[in-house]
């Protein structure tokens, strides 16, 4: 289940700190609601459930990517997309007493990650833009001009370095060290719809693009500050997923 | 126990693959992360709004900033020069007495409430930089010994299964080896921080003058505990003890001092150079 997390933008622990964020703004009457369903105390040991099924159902790995239309706009319909995918799951946790336990439960799973899986920057797909789908790039030390000292990297990849350099953190302190900034910002991202929170992290992509780009060289540096896009769209995620929990659960 | 002795093997036994530099990444994290728990209220609330970030997010920055921008961050913020090898003068030596000369310099700057009158890009540099420096001052392998007091120390190899092993890189990746076998900063913080308050009150005391000799005697222990020839694959279990009470008691004093010049700072206070009126 780990190796399969790799797969994904944010990797297994990056989603397990958004559930974490999440955790921690749900309210009283979402948490019993929430972990009861899951029969767990937190949201985190299921953030990565989506990633553990992919090898049932081959569709499922199409579930992370969100597409944009070439205006920047999710309109998609397309039953696999991921915008699609949660207005979806949202539906049936709002039917609930109507619905199976196990689609309950899988609905509810789909949520935690999937909501995490638009707010990364490399699954977001812009049509008409191909950049957005994967591309490779040399990143170097900006002191060594060797060519030992210039390495290939790509773009999808390049989210999941972030995440990685904070391994050994548990995803609650992650989630802290998250927070310390962002919190103060929790009710202005946690507004809108999903196609809203694509569209959101679209303008990111768009912006990223301009300095990292196919065939672009750039130093660690410059990788370096793109961190702290990565970590506004982790505590969006965060925010927005507990909001969309709590106003699925409010009655 | 046993888990320290099945870590430390597996640590000897990757060792040829880690890099030269101070306390290993997870090292620095875990002592950050331990000096975080001890911050007051207010060191806290105050680091969170300079940093942005927790002290173990930065732990690790000097390390990973020198491979990028060399002529800033050099070999002085890691290690400490006895000139003379008796009197400890932080303000002589290797630009301004090593690491111990930042950390004077630092205070001089920020102590006193004098923060407060710097803009804030300063004081997060000089958080990011203690956070890291701090801890690593502790590392045994940090003190540059004259040769008239350790005529070998440049010398003093050891093998690891017969092959050469710098001193350095061993005392280096000791404490930060556990972050190998997926160990998290929370789990060696409650291994490592099982310390009195009797303890603490001794180690968050004293002059900076103080805590260099801490860290001589730490360095001089090294040197009994691992003889120069050791072959670190098979050292007695006793050894092995031996090596993780002191790997263990430098990353208390990091972590405890590293709260300690925090909260002082964060308090409008400082902390003395010197025991005497030099």
């Amino acid at each position: 289940m780990l190796m399969a997390g790799e797969a994904c933008a944010f990797r297994g622990f990056g989603h397990q700190t958004i559930a974490a964020i999440a955790d921690n703004h749900l309210t009283e009457n979402t948490k019993r609601e929430v972990y009861s369903i899951l029969k767990a105390d937190n949201m985190v040991k299921h953030a990565n459930w989506v990633t553990s099924q992919r090898s049932r159902a081959k569709r499922v790995s199409e579930w992370q990517y969100a597409t944009l239309d070439a205006n920047g706009k999710s309109t998609t319909t397309y039953e696999n997309d991921g915008v699609v995918v949660i207005e979806k799951a949202a539906e049936v946790l709002r039917n609930r007493k109507n619905e199976s336990d196990s689609l309950v439960f899988a609905s509810l799973c789909t949520l935690i990650e999937i909501v995490g899986d638009i707010h990364c920057p490399g699954n977001i797909h812009i049509e008409g833009n191909e950049a957005t789908k994967n591309f490779a790039f040399t990143r170097w030390n900006g002191r060594k001009v060797e060519e030992k000292n210039r390495l290939k990297s790509k773009w999808r990849e390049m989210w999941h370095d972030y995440t990685k350099t904070h391994d050994v953190f548990t995803p609650q302190y992650y989630a802290e060290d998250l927070e310390i900034i962002l919190l103060k910002k929790k009710a202005e991202y946690e507004k809108g719809t999903p196609r809203f929170w694509a569209e959101n992290v679209g303008e990111d992509v768009v912006w990223c693009l301009k300095v990292i780009y196919p065939e672009a060289e750039v130093t660690n540096e410059t990788v370096y500050r793109y961190e702290d896009i990565n970590n506004r769209c982790m505590a969006k995620a965060g925010y927005r997923l507990a909001a969309l929990l709590n106003n699925i659960f409010k009655q | 126990m046993k888990r320290f002795a099945i870590i430390f093997c597996a640590f000897v036994s990757v060792l040829g693959v880690q890099s030269a530099k101070a306390w290993h990444n997870f090292a620095h994290g875990s002592i950050a992360y331990m000096a975080e728990q001890h911050l007051s209220p207010e060191a806290k609330s105050k680091c969170n709004y300079y940093l942005r970030h927790t002290l173990s997010h930065y732990a690790s920055w000097m390390d990973a900033w020198r491979l990028e921008r060399f002529e800033v961050v050099n070999k002085s913020h890691a290690s400490m020069s006895m000139p003379d090898g008796i009197n400890l003068d932080f303000k002589s030596g290797d630009p301004a007495g090593g690491v111990m000369g930042h950390l004077v310099n630092a205070l001089a700057e920020l102590g006193d409430g004098k923060y407060k009158n710097l803009p804030d890009s300063v004081v997060r540099q000089r958080l990011i930089n203690m956070a890291h420096y701090v801890p690593d001052m502790y590392c045994p392998s940090h003190v540059l010994f004259p040769e008239s007091v350790h005529p070998s120390q440049k010398a003093h190899k050891l093998y690891e299964k017969g092959k050469k092993l710098g001193y350095h890189r061993f005392w280096d990746h000791c404490l930060g080896r556990e972050g190998r076998v997926k160990w998290e900063y929370e789990e060696l913080a409650a291994a490592v921080d099982k310390v009195s308050k009797k303890r603490v009150a001794e180690i968050q005391s004293g002059s900076l003058e103080d805590w260099g000799r801490d860290i001589i005697r730490l360095a001089q222990r090294s040197i009994e505990i691992v003889p120069m020839g050791t072959d670190v694959a098979y050292m007695p279990e006793e050894q092995v003890a031996a090596v993780r009470e002191l790997v263990y008691e430098a990353a208390v004093l990091g972590a405890y001092r590293l709260a300690y010049v925090l909260n002082t700072i964060f308090a409008d206070k400082n902390i003395p150079v010197y025991n005497d009126k030099k």
